[in-house]
């Protein structure tokens, strides 16, 4: 125990200054007003619903609300005419890619002259426990994506996939490439039994059909508490000592919070969607073995011709680096690139480094092709 | 300072004098004399206390995981400090080391809360005697429900078991990051380092900690583990589920499989729905082409 110094005048200042701020903290924080849970902003840009169905909602995010209130214009001057979709994971909240006014994907895509809308799935309840994912896929994201054809008279458009969104717009691309002109893949998971894929391991035994005919839909809280078991020290421990570094500050306190709504929002997944993604996906691996089926359809990579972009987080302890890298190759398009981004898998939409970096790239990569 | 802070000085004087009083006892070697409770931690849940009913709800479920962590924080350095002290029989770090992964498996528990039907103390007890309940052989009209009783037990008992290995995976956990730990320490004592504060001693055991599990997590043991927690909740909750439907069924009252029958029917209608409103999108759209006439051909190239 030799290089442990903590002579006890030394923890007496520790836990003074340590009080101090804890007591200082809370009583602004108790004092300051307006967060309450539900006053928690989730989504910061200002946006239209487009079309409704079910739980699906799609959005148009606008513009510049301050230059250009709520119109019907489709498309602005000077921005690309394609639209661009954003399909978002079935877990977790889509508000990630749009969390605060200096840290938000979305914004970042419209400063980039990309017209963006978004899928927001909802919260399914027991009317959707059947919900598959040919539903989703095949039904949801095409009737969404025919909508947007329709809207700006195109015949193709741009989809960007985030996470589990990022699968799903491959499986969607690869059945119905004629209406894709351009895809992005965000922190996708490609090759879901890569070596250092924790949650691939845990589900590995675990007896899907058994959980889904028993459960029904799959709760959130089960997905809540499996995504900080990943890290648990770490998300579920150590984060709550170093908010105490900035409990004084009104902003960053914000910030945390919204964080931690986030983190703690997880819908509850269609049991039938869970079991097949569960099963094709994570048992089987079925997306880089072509052999997912959706519908009646085989979802085969190779029948995606359009140019991809890949991105993907280089310390992703969700999805790891190699388990979306193993799309290079696996498909048809002949324009395939990746861009790297140094960080994790929330730091790609959140992080300072990443507005700068993740949507200009998206937007340069978009308006030359 | 406000009038409501605990920050005073009657506090900082009780925390001297707590501080003290350790470091003499400590010193002494004072062996079995057990430390009073720190007054930092008194004083912050008396304030607390005072606090927290006028607080909204997200401040404090957010400050009471900030308040728990604290304590951790400070009673892991506190134990070390000791440790350091007072070699031989001092105070136990490795036990408050071993709380922090205690703790962890607070975290995990509520994975499987999530879905549980039952309360812990169901599932953490009474082992011996649902064994025996559960040989008692079922005869006469009774034999049905009993032989449905004996069967919840028995998946009582499998997600019981399940649960305690997956309590030891913990137990054995702690041990191992506490090993990493002390392999941790030497190395930094090889290069001269120290750490001299109690948040650079827990940073550094919450990074073993992670780095321990992250290897164990992935083992083929802890993922049968894993497996079979989960396996095991679900099998016992079907029986119980099976069992209450039965009596709904008796009693007249809509039950499971009705409910899901109802989802399922409810989804078909929908997909109907969809390909009649896709067919009858896609009649419009064929009048529309009919009434803008057939395209003319291009011109054939010439030469």
């Amino acid at each position: 125990m030799a290089p442990i110094d903590l002579p006890p005048e030394k923890l007496i200042a520790e836990v003074i200054e340590y009080s101090r701020k804890l007591q200082a903290g809370a009583e602004h924080l108790c004092t300051a007003g307006g967060l309450a849970s539900e006053a928690i902003p989730t989504g910061v840009s200002p946006r239209e619903a487009i079309y409704r169905e079910d739980k699906l909602t799609l959005y148009r995010y606008l513009p510049d609300v301050a230059s250009n209130p709520v119109s019907d214009s489709v498309s602005d001057p000077g921005s690309n005419p394609v639209p661009l979709l954003i399909v978002y994971a079935l877990v977790n909240r889509p508000y990630m890619a749009d969390l605060q006014e200096d840290r938000s994907t979305i914004k970042g895509l419209l400063a980039s002259g990309q017209p963006v809308y978004l899928i927001d799935w909802g919260y399914p309840d027991g009317a959707d426990r059947f919900l598959t994912l040919d539903d989703y896929i095949n039904g949801y994201i095409d009737r969404c994506v025919d909508r947007l054809r329709e809207r700006h008279q195109v015949e193709r458009i741009n989809l960007l996939g985030i996470c589990q969104g990022g699968t799903m717009s491959l499986c969607y691309t690869a059945l119905h490439q004629p209406k894709v002109r351009n895809l992005i893949t965000m922190v996708t998971p490609v090759d879901f039994q890569t070596p250092d894929n924790m949650l691939s391991a845990w589900v590995r035994h675990l007896d899907v059909d058994l959980l889904v005919d028993v459960q029904g839909n799959i709760p959130g809280d089960f997905l809540n508490w499996t995504f900080l078991a990943l890290k648990p020290f770490t998300l579920a421990g150590q984060k709550y000592v170093q908010l105490v570094d900035i409990l004084e500050d009104q902003a960053q306190v914000e910030n945390f919070l919204r964080m931690e709504k986030w983190i703690f929002d997880s819908p509850a997944q269609a049991g039938e969607a869970f079991r097949q993604f569960i099963k094709q996906f994570y048992q089987q691996n079925g997306l880089i073995r072509g052999e997912v089926i959706l519908g009646e359809q085989p979802v085969k990579l190779n029948k995606i011709t359009c140019p991809l972009l890949n991105i993907y987080g280089e310390q992703d302890h969700l999805v790891p680096p190699d388990a979306s890298r193993a799309l290079k190759g696996q498909t048809g398009s002949t324009d395939y690139s990746e861009l790297a981004f140094p960080g994790g898998h929330i730091g790609i939409y959140v992080s300072g480094k990443a507005q700068a970096l993740i949507p200009p790239s998206i937007g340069r990569w978009l308006d030359e092709r | 300072m406000g009038e409501g802070d605990f920050l005073n000085d009657d506090w900082l004087e009780a925390q001297r004098n707590y501080w003290a009083e350790w470091s003499a006892r400590a010193g002494q070697g004072g062996a079995g004399a057990e430390p009073a409770l720190n007054p930092w931690e008194q004083a912050l849940n008396q304030w607390w206390q005072s606090l927290a009913p006028a607080a909204p709800q997200v401040v404090q479920e957010l400050l009471e995981k900030t308040l728990a962590q604290g304590r951790q924080l400070f009673q892991l350095a506190e134990q070390f400090a000791a440790t350091r002290q007072r070699p031989e029989g001092g105070p136990d770090w490795q036990a408050a080391a071993q709380q922090t992964i205690g703790d962890l498996r607070g975290i995990i528990a509520g994975i499987t809360a999530s879905m549980s039907p039952l309360p812990g103390a169901v599932t953490d007890g009474a082992a011996d005697y649902l064994q025996r309940l559960s040989a008692l052989p079922g005869l006469g009209l009774g034999q049905r429900s009993q032989a449905q009783q004996r069967e919840v037990i028995a998946r009582l008992l499998r997600f019981q078991k399940a649960h305690q290995a997956y309590e030891q995976f913990f137990v054995d956990l702690g041990k191992q990051a506490i090993a990493r730990l002390q392999d941790e320490i030497a190395r930094l004592d090889g290069q001269g380092e120290t750490l001299d504060s109690a948040r650079a001693l827990y940073d550094l055991w919450v990074s073993v900690c992670e780095g321990e599990y992250a290897e164990q997590v992935m083992t083929p043991a802890y993922v049968e583990l894993y497996g079979e927690l989960i396996n095991s909740q679900m099998a016992l909750k079907q029986q119980l589920r099976d069992m209450l439907d039965e009596t709904f069924t008796l009693l007249g009252m809509p039950t499971t499989r009705d409910f899901r029958a109802q989802e399922q029917r409810a989804h078909q209608d929908r997909q109907a729905l969809r390909a009649l409103q896709a067919e009858v999108a896609s009649m419009r759209r064929v009048p529309a082409k009919k009434r803008a006439g057939p395209r003319k051909r291009p011109a054939a190239a010439g030469k």
